[in-house]
């Protein structure tokens, strides 16, 4: 127990005392409504202040984040790990018949490119830009209901810059969105916000898909008479010269009420790793340099199929 | 300085410490919020955790966690949740202004009728999470979604109440009583 004469002053201490008295009057909760509202309105108005608070907010708490996320993902593969042993036998002579049908393919694949190569220097095609490959760990997502996003251990200091692609070994995710020193934000294909050229594989019909925030984005400007089937592959167009064309991105699952659904490869409730894909054709936002110069790829060169 | 200005100070910043940690448990609540758990289609708990900490330490220990505290709290957890800057502070300090008045009535009642008020509270936050996602987006959460967000969150209150309330006799604990 204090004596008496520091038990007054520490009841008299700043933190005990006025902000107490004045900073808990209802008053003081309609002025923390309206600064909420404001806030609120400041924060559409300005999306790039919003932008800025979060990416430099994350940047802090980076290191934080990568400690609260790790136990999660380690259980998480500690379960996919024990539900996966039981299907391993089906799983080993599976793979082993993709395998040979890979190495049948792989064989074809570089038949092809030795032949492409010949006819691009036949009629002085240009090349195609260097590609960059940078792997970053997802050390958050958005836990709300507004926008479909994730983040990740990977920001300007790696070369990150706005607007490149993300991708899994299955398929484009989405693409980035805000970066800092040492996160970047990547938004989902299935966000609100996220609009992406895409063509449909075998019909050639372009257009473009929005995300809705529901887990499977919509096909929107196709061709008034483009006859679109459940099952057909869809793959970015390369239009707006973000994304490379060619890359996998979903298959058409629903074409109810003129809506046509498509179902992304990547699994986008499930990423723990992502690869940020510099295609160095960043044209829509020319804010950022591309990546420096030291920037090494993480992994081999070459798009995934 | 002299011992007993020692003691002051040191009475003092314990009694800082003690005082923050219910506003340092709502905010790793909102760092929670942000773990990559993989919920399927559109089941999103937001910043609901967070509020259950408000909510709780608005019953036991109203002092630490004044309005303008909770405005930050709802501030940070937007940054958090990728949610518009302001949205959950509007919900959290008008959510907890209400809450606050029932509380003569709420301490001291048992586990299942607290239980059953935190209900209220989940089901007040997606609706009036969801009418502001209406209102910004135009774009409509399936209510299945929602039915199950709110069913997992309500779920989960015992266990985050059981936590904090862990945290509250760790407080208690080392709390010096001032007369």
């Amino acid at each position: 127990m204090l004596p008496p004469r520091h038990q007054k002053a520490a009841k008299r201490a700043l933190w005990t005392y006025w902000p107490r008295r004045i900073l808990s009057d209802r008053g003081t909760v309609m002025l923390l409504l309206l600064a909420s509202v404001a806030v609120l309105i400041a924060g559409l108005a300005i999306p790039r202040l919003t932008d800025r608070v979060r990416s430099s907010t994350f940047d802090s708490l980076g290191n934080a984040l990568g400690v609260l996320t790790m136990p999660t993902q380690k259980i998480t593969q500690l379960v996919e790990h024990m539900t996966g042993l039981s299907d391993m036998s089906a799983d080993l002579g599976r793979l082993r018949e993709e395998n040979a049908t890979l190495k049948q393919w792989y064989d074809r694949a570089r038949q092809l490119e030795a032949e492409n190569n010949s006819l691009r220097s036949l009629v002085k095609l240009a090349n195609l830009p260097r590609t960059q490959y940078t792997t970053a760990r997802v050390i958050a997502e958005s836990g709300g209901a507004f926008a479909q996003g994730i983040i990740v251990d990977a920001g300007a200091a790696k070369g990150i810059v706005r607007d490149i692609a993300a991708m899994t070994g299955e398929g484009v995710i989405g693409r980035v969105m805000v970066t800092s020193d040492d996160t970047a934000q990547v938004v989902l294909l299935t966000d609100i916000n996220s609009r992406i050229p895409v063509v449909i594989e075998n019909s050639r019909h372009r257009g473009v898909m929005a995300g809705d925030n529901s887990p499977q984005p919509v096909l929107m400007y196709l061709p008034d008479d483009a006859a679109v089937s459940v099952g057909e592959r869809v793959l970015t167009s390369g239009m707006g010269g973000v994304f490379a064309p060619g890359l996998p991105i979903g298959v058409i699952v629903s074409t109810e009420q003129g809506r046509v659904r498509v179902q992304p490869f990547a699994d986008l409730r499930r990423l723990d790793f992502v690869q940020l894909v510099n295609f160095g054709r960043n044209t829509i936002t020319n804010e950022q340099a591309v990546a420096p110069s030291n920037v090494t790829p993480n992994i081999a060169q070459g798009a995934k199929p | 300085m002299t011992p007993r200005s020692d003691a002051a100070v040191a009475s003092f910043i314990r009694g800082f410490i003690l005082d923050m940690l219910p506003v340092l448990s709502v905010l790793i609540l909102a760092m929670l919020t942000t773990i990559p758990i993989g919920f399927p289609g559109t089941i999103r708990m937001g910043g609901l955790f967070p509020l259950i900490g408000i909510a709780y330490w608005t019953l036991v220990r109203p002092k630490n966690i004044l309005p303008f505290m909770t405005f930050f709290i709802g501030i940070f957890t937007d940054i958090m949740t990728f949610s518009p800057l302001g949205l959950h502070a509007f919900i959290f300090v008008l959510s907890q202004s209400v809450w606050k008045r029932q509380r003569r009535f709420l301490i001291g009642q048992g586990f299942w009728v607290m239980w059953a008020a935190f209900a209220l509270i989940v089901l007040g936050f997606f609706i009036l999470l969801n009418g502001f996602q209406f209102a910004l987006t135009q774009a409509v959460v399936p209510l299945r979604d929602t039915a199950i967000s709110a069913a997992i969150a309500w779920a989960c209150v015992p266990l985050v109440l059981w936590m904090l309330g862990w945290l509250h006799d760790l407080i208690d604990l080392f709390d010096e009583p001032i007369a």
